[in-house]
């Protein structure tokens, strides 16, 4: 039966029909083939790398436009014309060239042929070598006779064939030359020509390259492009940065420039390039092939976070900087929350956090802003008394609030009770925060709960506290006292600025590292006042308040001028009314803990009221955890309260209650920084829900919205460990040193008043002239003696280097362990060693030519002959420096020099003249060569010739800026004394 | 509307609405005049529709339209329309028979056509078909596939393949050891046992419910109610902490529900007797150890008093029937366990945890 006949009675189904469905279904299942083909084949990055070609290229054809402009017309033109005439000459002597042109091509043929006869004959003359070995290792002798034979006729033959060859290559060369000869001024015209263009040639050739053409379509065509393809996944291999999967670590693989395919190449910024396709900024710092960090050895995501391996957008964990962007990365890219992914990219206003991945040790991260306020505000918060947070920075670390062992000799308890209630309403940029009465906790029983509660600690501190006993200091000039506070160096420290803020002072808080001294005559009496600023270490063994030194007299003006301070609400203001029965019910509740209900009412009941007030006392402080902030008697082995933070960057989000919240973004950063403005918020409508005990109780800091976001940005580089001890920073034993250094200086505040790598300063809002600021502490390593370095340190007053400075170094009463650790970290800030060798004793004519050199630079002008400011004279007090008699116990004898030749290397804007002007070639010059012959330096000059033979001698001495640095040194050490 | 999808969310949970399926099953056996021929279809068409409307809930359509469970939604629809079909061929047959004509299958045989074309050729085309619908699914619904793995952060709910969800729902009433291990065997064992117990030859290529009514019904209890409905219930009522949420119902992560089952013996020593638990497991858990044994052993044994199975029984005879009797009664452990555990809170029948033997 024909195909395609209608149904027959042996047929079920009519074939034409299943014809046509066989038909249209192959055709579907075609068409879903290509479907599936293009639907692989279309990757968003293709399209990405596509566009950022054409990009490229576009710009290259841009800047060639720019360099054809750059071209000198008159130039090309003369070189066409040259190229013309040239040709026109070439062209008259045409049957010459020709004739050589002929020539050459019969003997290129000629070369061609006795080369390869020459290399046939060495093969045959290799083979027969080998043959009569064998011959040999055999023994036979007809056979060993044979192959000797044939070796040597064909060594002949060799020889011969070389001897034609040379001289065919001979004849070669001369027809060359000749035909060079003819077309001389041609070539060289040409190259001019070629050199002129060369940029030019570059840049569209590069272009040309980026040219899609037919080639690129063919290599790039879906099912096409595995052969050798323009668009690929670009990667980078991180061997010790790794990814932590499942039960495994894998190295990271990133993958990031597949689609950012300008961040690793400089030149791509400007308005022009927006992302994807941008270059990184600061490439001298980050990613640059020569920066600290190149792209080959760090790659992206481990500072940046997110997924490595993906080269899908909503896959590799991108991180909307706002709502807006993420709904418009929703539509576009399909993205969505990973909820799985332990660090997303970080967004960007967060990505010096980053920096933690490796630096963690380093203490401190210069460079990255706002992670080090971030690390500041932490400290001085103090964020890990409460929560454990498990990094160097961190350790050791003292309690950032007051000892309050003795705090009934220093102030009273209604003050106590209004201060804790509200310490921002005393003093409004104080680091203690607000416990009491937030969102979370406002209704009327909550309130009297927590008016009890400031009540009884108030209670419990005072029941624990010694109560010394102090006399009234002596009368006190205020504005003496006020002279003095503003010009000994109080203010590195402490503000007295009633209208000030703490965001004021945001990034640089060094100047409110101690409080803020306004109204301090309604908080402590005189008398202690005078004894603490006579000697804050009576009262309080371990604070960080120095001694600086003052007459009883000054102490007295000081204390006549704090004590003048005063805010009357918080003299009058008495304890409040406790409801009894709110106390006694949380007395109970806490009783309630640890036992029965009945024991527990007969408990309360065998209290008094002031025994009920001390115990609830103990409960609130160890609920709130004062005693992290402040030494407490009976708190000594008392554990954190808050949550861990030390990994709390890779912290799953499902893991942050956001409780009824839903106008905040879900993500870890929105979480936490909300948590540092309103740390109730997540409590929201939950007052009553929840009991009073479970209520969140992390206090208010009250916090600017840049301050929380520099401490956001610290958390969140809190991560889990992400890379090998061999790619973290601060591993060596120099940059241990310095690690350990920097949180000394960050305890003592050393910034306050001086300038620390590049930080610090900050008693210079009261010292207007920068010469009599404390010193710029950069290259003080190299600068001092290790050991005068230590006993300066023990006791600044053993000897002043600038006595005209009003500001003068306090004595810390360091330990011997933090003074050597300073000079330690100031050793390994400078690569210096510790001890140096004892100088030797230079012959006369170095330290004549040393003394006279010195004067004829005029020294003295600045650094005066004497220990006092008007030995020197010459200068505003503001010019004067270090008198030079100090150098020799103080300075290093291998600095001198160094430092005489380049201040600015050492301490730039310094303001130490640069005698030696500089060389490109890094070499240095000496003036003193030119100034010899001056008539005013003529009897210098007879002085000095007394030690030389002649004056091209004395001249090439002098010239030296080496030689002239080096008796200068040896003139301070050896004539001054 | 809210309140009839209030209505809605209580009675989805399990015990109203597994109650609902044994009347609804009930019925489907019972009385097929009308859901057998059209009524049928419109019944799924008002299914359809019922479940077009509910999409506009935003609840609902999160769980229906999520990737992972479009399979689980097409598998609703299959198996009532296969179900109705299978019916449908045989209640017509049933009628041919009653009336004393051939079934409709028989019929049919008298024709016979080569197996090229006929056969093969429409397979095939069937078969290509099949590919582009694959094909053309894959492409549309992308694969659900998620981040890498977190080993600290497991989704919640976590949730097995859609086909092993019917087992993970048996873990809410039985032990692992039961749910994941003894039951899910008895149900290999059980299937391939079927043509060894199963001695009724009617019914061998044609469609027919009358003549093979007890095996059907038995075998649709297992597959449409404890089966797919336990699948469905996994897929679209657990939600976060395999809480159960109705269809309309937000998945509030932080939603409590009571834990507070009780073991038998608890029941039985305290609450009745008023003394405390024996020490030793023996004298315990007695009591649950003597319900099984009734239960396992001697309710056979019982049964065959009753007329209807005394008839099975002597039809099958004693290894036949003991062996189908013992997987039937454990198959109806399931939906009694059910049953106690939402009258009683009952945990365990007999709960040995020194043996790990809990039931």
């Amino acid at each position: 039966m024909a195909p395609g006949s209608d149904k027959k009675p042996d047929r079920h189904f009519s074939f034409k029909s299943l014809n046509i469905w066989f038909a249209l279904s192959s055709l579907a299942l075609l068409a879903t083939t290509f479907w599936m083909i293009i639907a692989d084949y279309a990757k968003p990055w293709k399209r990405l790398q596509a566009e950022f070609r054409d990009l490229e290229r576009q710009q290259l054809i841009q800047e060639a436009e720019v360099e054809k402009q750059r071209i000198n017309e008159q130039e090309l033109i003369q070189i066409i014309d040259d190229i013309d005439e040239a040709e026109i000459r070439l062209e008259e002597r045409r049957s010459e060239v020709r004739g050589t042109e002929k020539t050459l091509s019969k003997l290129e043929k000629k070369v061609y042929a006795a080369d390869a006869s020459m290399r046939t004959t060495k093969s045959l003359l290799d083979t027969a070598r080998w043959e009569y070995d064998r011959a040999l290792q055999r023994g036979e002798k007809k056979g060993i006779e044979k192959t000797q034979a044939r070796m040597n006729d064909l060594a002949d033959q060799w020889r011969e064939n070389r001897k034609d060859l040379e001289l065919i290559t001979a004849q070669q060369d001369q027809a060359k030359a000749d035909l060079e000869a003819m077309r001389g001024a041609l070539v060289a015209a040409e190259n001019r020509l070629g050199a002129l263009r060369k940029g030019l040639d570059n840049l569209e050739q590069r272009a040309a390259n980026l040219d899609k053409s037919i080639d690129y379509f063919l290599l790039n065509a879906p099912l096409m492009d595995f052969f050798n393809p323009d668009l690929t996944i670009k990667q980078v291999i991180l061997p010790g940065l790794y990814q932590d999967i499942n039960f495994t670590t894998v190295e990271r693989v990133d993958r990031c420039v597949t689609c950012h395919a300008a961040v690793n190449r400089p030149g791509f910024d400007g308005d022009n390039w927006t992302a994807p396709f941008r270059s990184h900024p600061r490439m001298e710092l980050f990613v640059g092939s020569s920066s600290p960090h190149p792209y080959t050895e760090f790659g992206c995501s481990a500072c940046h976070g997110g997924l490595d391996r993906a080269t899908n957008f909503a896959r590799a964990g991108h991180s909307p900087l706002n709502e807006v962007e993420k709904e418009r990365w929703e539509e576009a890219w399909d993205w969505k929350v990973q909820n799985y992914l332990e660090t997303p990219i970080l967004p960007t206003e967060y990505s010096e956090a980053g920096c933690m991945t490796c630096h963690a040790a380093d203490v401190w991260t210069p460079g990255a802003r706002n992670l080090e306020t971030g690390r500041e505000l932490a400290t001085r918060m103090g964020c890990f008394v409460c929560h454990k947070i498990d990094y160097p920075v961190f350790e050791d670390m003292p309690r950032p609030g007051p000892n309050l062992a003795r705090v009934a000799g220093k102030t009273r308890p209604n003050w106590a009770y209004k201060w804790i209630e509200a310490p921002r309403e005393f003093r409004p940029t104080t680091w203690m925060p607000h416990f009491f009465f937030q969102e979370n906790t406002s209704s009327e029983l909550n309130q009297k709960r927590q008016r009890a509660e400031i009540a009884s600690a108030v209670a419990y501190i005072w029941a624990k506290s010694e109560t010394p006993v102090y006399e009234d200091p002596p009368a006190g000039d205020s504005v003496r006292g006020q002279e003095i506070f503003e010009t000994v160096g109080c203010t590195g420290c402490h503000i007295i600025d009633s209208e000030a803020t703490r965001d004021d002072f945001f990034p640089q808080i060094n100047r409110l590292h101690g409080p803020n001294l306004i109204n301090t005559g309604s908080k402590v009496s005189a008398g202690w006042l005078y004894d603490w600023i006579r000697d804050p270490k009576q009262y309080a063994p371990d604070t960080r308040m120095p001694d600086l030194r003052l007459t009883d007299q000054q102490a007295a003006d000081v204390t006549a001028y704090l004590m003048a301070s005063r805010n009357p609400a918080y003299e009058q203001a008495g304890m409040p009314e406790i409801d009894g029965a709110v106390r006694d019910e949380l007395v109970l509740s806490y009783l309630q803990n640890t036992q029965t209900i009945e024991r527990s009412q007969a408990t309360l009941e065998s209290m008094s009221g002031h025994e009920r007030d001390v115990y609830l006392g103990r409960e609130t402080i160890q609920k709130y955890g004062c005693w992290g902030c402040h030494d407490l008697q009976g708190f000594e082995l008392a554990k954190p309260i808050g949550v861990e933070l030390t990994e709390e960057g890779s912290k799953s989000l499902h893991q942050f209650d956001f409780g009824h919240v839903h106008e905040v973004p879900h993500t870890r950063q929105d979480w936490i920084l909300e948590k540092m403005l309103q740390p109730r918020i997540w409590d929201e409508g939950m007052e009553e829900v929840k009991n009073y005990d479970e209520l969140l109780k992390m206090p208010n800091f009250g916090m600017s919205e840049r301050e929380a976001k520099a401490v956001v940005t610290m958390v969140l580089g809190f991560t889990k460990t992400s890379a090998e001890a061999n790619r973290l920073a601060g591993q060596s034993a120099r940059a241990v040193a310095i690690a350990q250094g920097r949180k000394l200086i960050t305890r003592y505040n050393c910034q306050g008043c001086h300038l620390l790598e590049g930080e610090g300063h900050a008693i210079q809002t009261s010292i207007a002239d920068a010469g009599l600021l404390p010193p710029n502490l950069a290259a003080q390593g190299a600068r001092v003696q290790s050991d005068w370095l230590f006993e300066y340190l023990h006791d600044p007053s053993m000897e002043r280097m600038r006595p005209w400075l009003t500001v003068q170094m306090p004595t810390f009463g360091f330990s011997d362990e933090d003074i050597n650790t300073l000079v330690s970290y100031f050793s390994a800030k400078d690569h210096t060693e510790a001890f140096i060798s004892d100088a030797v004793r230079p012959t006369d004519r170095d330290l004549t030519v040393g003394a006279v050199t010195f004067g004829m630079l005029q020294c003295t002008k600045c650094h005066p002959a004497g220990p006092q400011a008007d030995d020197g004279g010459a200068v505003s007090v503001g010019e004067l420096a270090p008198s030079l008699l100090l150098a020799k116990d103080r300075l290093r004898h291998d600095w001198v020099a160094d430092w005489i030749k380049d201040p600015q290397s050492f301490v730039p804007g310094t303001k130490m003249p640069a005698n030696f002007p500089k060389s490109d070639d890094g070499t240095y010059s000496s003036p003193l060569l030119f100034a010899l012959d001056a008539p005013m330096f003529a009897s210098q000059k007879r002085a000095m010739m007394e030690h030389f033979d002649s004056e091209e001698e004395l001249k090439s001495y002098l010239g030296d800026a080496d030689y002239v640095t080096k008796v200068l040194r040896d003139h301070i050490w050896w004539n001054l004394d | 509307m809210e309140q009839l999808k209030d209505f809605i969310n209580v009675l989805s949970y399990p015990k109203w609405s597994f109650t609902l399926s044994l009347v609804l099953f009930a019925y489907l056996v019972s009385s097929k005049r009308l859901w057998t021929k059209v009524g049928g279809l419109v019944m799924l068409f008002g299914g359809t529709l019922l479940f077009v409307l509910s999409l506009l809930d935003p609840n609902f359509r999160a769980v229906v339209a999520k990737p992972d469970n479009v399979p689980i939604v097409m598998m609703v629809f299959l198996v009532s329309f296969f179900l109705w079909l299978s019916m449908y061929k045989a209640t017509r047959n049933d009628e041919l028979s009653e009336g004393g004509e051939p079934t409709f299958e028989k019929s049919e045989v008298e024709d016979k056509v080569f197996t090229w074309p006929d056969l093969v050729f429409s397979e095939f085309i069937c078969m290509i078909i099949l590919t582009v619908v694959l094909v053309v699914w894959s492409l549309v619904l992308q694969a659900p596939l998620e981040e890498p793995a977190n080993t600290s952060v497991a989704p919640n709910p976590s949730k097995a393949p859609w086909y092993f969800l019917g087992l993970q729902e048996m873990l809410v009433y039985f032990d692992p050891w039961m749910a994941g291990v003894v039951l899910p065997g008895l149900i290999i064992v059980g299937l391939m046992a079927i043509p060894y117990i199963d001695t009724n030859k009617k019914g061998s290529g044609y469609y027919t419910f009358q003549e093979r009514k007890t095996e059907i019904i038995i075998f649709l209890f297992g597959f449409l109610v404890l089966w797919c409905q336990l699948i469905v219930i996994g897929t679209f009522l657990r939600g976060p902490n395999w809480n159960l949420f109705g269809p309309f119902e937000f998945w509030d992560i932080a939603k409590i529900e009571p834990l507070v089952n009780i073991d038998l013996s608890e029941i039985i020593w305290i609450k009745m007797f008023g003394v405390g638990l024996p020490v030793h497991w023996l004298p315990r858990e007695i009591f649950g150890i003597l319900l099984m044994m009734a239960y396992l052993l001697v309710l056979p044994v019982a049964l065959t008093k009753l007329r209807f199975v005394r008839n099975y029984y002597e039809k099958m005879g004693p290894a036949r029937y003991y062996v189908g009797i013992s997987l039937f009664l454990v198959m109806m452990l399931l939906p009694i366990k059910m049953y106690l555990r939402w009258a009683f809170n009952l945990k365990y029948i007999v709960h040995i945890q020194e043996y790990f033997l809990n039931i």
